[in-house]
């Protein structure tokens, strides 16, 4: 359902007002600057301007509020990124977003997902920043979606403990959606939560590899674990439903011979909510049923 | 008051004094159980499947009465309404029993584009036709009574034919709905766009006003920004007597949003609402009007 019946046809003239406005509205620099003479006169002839303000420095109230109100909330979703490049370096990839995707949805919550995506094009960053800059990008919009994933509930005890030892091997783990897994070339999980402990963290990261898991706890807040390597690309392998025995051979390709420990580690995982189902072979579940 | 025969608030309940539940005094707010009287969630806050935001809405629910108002139903839009919106706030208020809903007389979206901002309407007869209408089909689909809210604004348009409160009123009227009146944005608006306040809160049908809202803002100068970062100012205090001298009891709520301070401030300042409504109405006139 798009429209109901009974509307009446919108007004021509207030359709063309509005669609005006937002434009207006959608401006990245101050209107003063950046309009046009007929701009200028079209908005003198669509607002009345009093004693104390001109028709175009009543607009540009609205348009400087739609610059602060996107950015406030970019800066509380990407609290590091802001902070990593500063305020200037930041106002600038916001004005550049919100040109290229324009807010469409009626929550400020859809606001930030298509932002690492635009941040790996951007050519705005500087040169030292930008790697770090594009991966905080990917790592902070996943508290987002890991905070905002479906309700799953984790397998019971009771389902894992009926699976036979011999159907192990060939068993899949369904992981739970909001479990995100990072492979960072920088500590940026140290690096955001000192941002948010108003540390101030110094701005260059030092490198190094660190493998990390986001995901949501029993208080559903998103929580953010160091992973061991192995345990990092075995979760990798098992979310590309990999049977255990396939993902433990990845994963150990993939480490250099490390020996998974799987029993240790699938134990952490059930604590912790990340596995919502298992699946044995031959395509029923551990009770039996298709 | 009103000349009509319409019960006061439409007939819908007076809740008392609240304020609004935001995320920095949940915690307070579940652990102290502070004995406000109610209070009020922003709907799109909670249009969410599940999580942590509805597992707080329950907690909340679970001690306290709630009301809904929002900031995205675009009403004054010349875009198509959005029924996935509608069908999510529907859902919603079912779950919170909100007894009435609210949002702001204004546009929101143009273009396909979500400017998140409560921009004004031309006051034309128009423009009137055009939201009551829109205000009905909402209302008939959510099944519950739309408060609609006066906006602080920053413009006004030269094709206006009518002052605000003849706006704000006829819409009303045609659309059978209910106002929330918010005093604050009364002053702001009175102050950027030079009309007097009482001339505005005198001119609306006081039995269809359901709730108030009050908060505090920042004087720029040549303009007044409503920024709910700040105490209320005694000359809207004054606003709020005299708003409450022609609507009787109302529920009234106190939002702070910006520069959020301890729960007990904001709530001190609900507080005070209370207490000038006792000295109009006196506790026993407001308890038998909660009864």
């Amino acid at each position: 359902m798009t429209a109901d019946p009974r509307a009446r046809d919108v007004p021509p003239t207030l359709a063309e007002a509005q669609a005006f406005l937002g434009r207006m509205l959608q401006r990245s620099a101050p209107l003063a600057g950046a309009t046009s003479e007929a701009e200028r006169a079209r908005i003198a002839a669509l607002v009345t301007g009093n004693a104390r303000l001109s028709p175009l420095e009543q607009v540009e109230i609205y348009r400087e509020q739609f610059f602060l109100r996107h950015r406030d909330s970019l800066v509380e979703d990407f609290p590091a990124l802001a902070y990593l490049l500063g305020r200037d370096a930041f106002h600038a990839l916001v004005r550049a977003y919100l040109a290229a995707h324009p807010p469409a949805s009626y929550t400020l919550r859809d606001l930030p997902l298509a932002l690492p995506a635009f941040a790996a094009q951007y050519d705005g960053f500087s040169a030292d920043l930008a790697a770090i800059a594009r991966a905080l990008a990917r790592f902070e919009v996943a508290f987002i979606t890991t905070f905002d994933s479906p309700e799953v509930a984790p397998v019971s005890p009771a389902k894992v403990a009926a699976i036979r030892e011999d159907a192990w091997p060939n068993a899949r783990l369904r992981l739970h959606p909001g479990l995100a897994l990072f492979a960072l070339d920088h500590p940026l999980h140290l690096f955001r939560s000192a941002v948010r402990r108003d540390e101030e963290p110094p701005r260059s990261l030092a490198s190094g590899r660190v493998d990390v898991a986001l995901w949501r706890g029993d208080d559903r807040r998103v929580h953010q674990t160091e992973l061991e390597p192995a345990e990092h690309a075995l979760l990798g392998a098992l979310a590309e439903e990999l049977t255990l025995e396939e993902a433990c051979l990845r994963a150990t390709s993939q480490t250099e011979g490390a020996e998974p420990n799987v029993a240790a580690w699938f134990a952490g995982w059930a604590r912790r909510g990340w596995v919502v189902d298992v699946l044995v072979a031959d395509g029923s579940d551990a009770d039996g049923s298709s | 008051m009103s000349l009509t025969d319409r019960p006061p608030r439409l007939g819908l309940p007076d809740l008392g004094c609240g304020v609004g539940f935001r995320v920095p005094h949940y915690a307070h707010v579940f652990e102290a159980s502070p004995a406000v009287d109610f209070l009020e969630v922003i709907s799109e806050n909670f249009l969410v499947e599940g999580g942590l935001p509805l597992a707080n809405l329950e907690r909340a629910m679970a001690r306290y009465p709630l009301v809904q108002h929002g900031v995205s139903l675009g009403i004054g839009a010349t875009t198509p309404l959005d029924w996935e919106y509608l069908r999510r706030l529907k859902a919603l208020t079912r779950k919170t029993r909100s007894p009435w809903l609210t949002d702001h007389l204004c546009w929101t979206r143009a273009d396909g584009v979500d400017l998140h901002d409560l921009l004004p309407l031309p006051y034309t007869e128009e423009a009137v036709r055009y939201v009551a209408e829109r205000v009905r089909i909402v209302q008939d689909f959510l099944e519950l009574r739309v408060g609609l809210e006066n906006t602080s604004s920053y413009l006004t348009y030269r094709a206006s034919t009518l002052t605000e409160w003849d706006f704000l009123t006829a819409i009303a009227e045609e659309a059978d709905c209910g106002l929330l009146l918010d005093v604050n944005n009364v002053y702001v608006s009175a102050y950027n766009h030079d009309f007097d306040a009482t001339t505005f809160i005198d001119a609306l049908p006081a039995d269809r006003v359901l709730q108030f809202h009050l908060a505090g803002h920042t004087h720029k100068g040549a303009y007044i920004l409503d920024t709910h970062s700040d105490f209320v100012i005694e000359p809207v205090w004054d606003l709020y007597r005299h708003a409450l001298r022609r609507t009787g009891p109302v529920s009234t709520l106190v939002e702070w949003d910006d520069d959020i301070p301890e729960f007990d401030v904001v709530w001190g300042e609900a507080k005070k609402a209370q207490a000038i409504r006792d000295a109009l109405f006196g506790g026993a006139a407001t308890e038998e009007e909660r009864a």
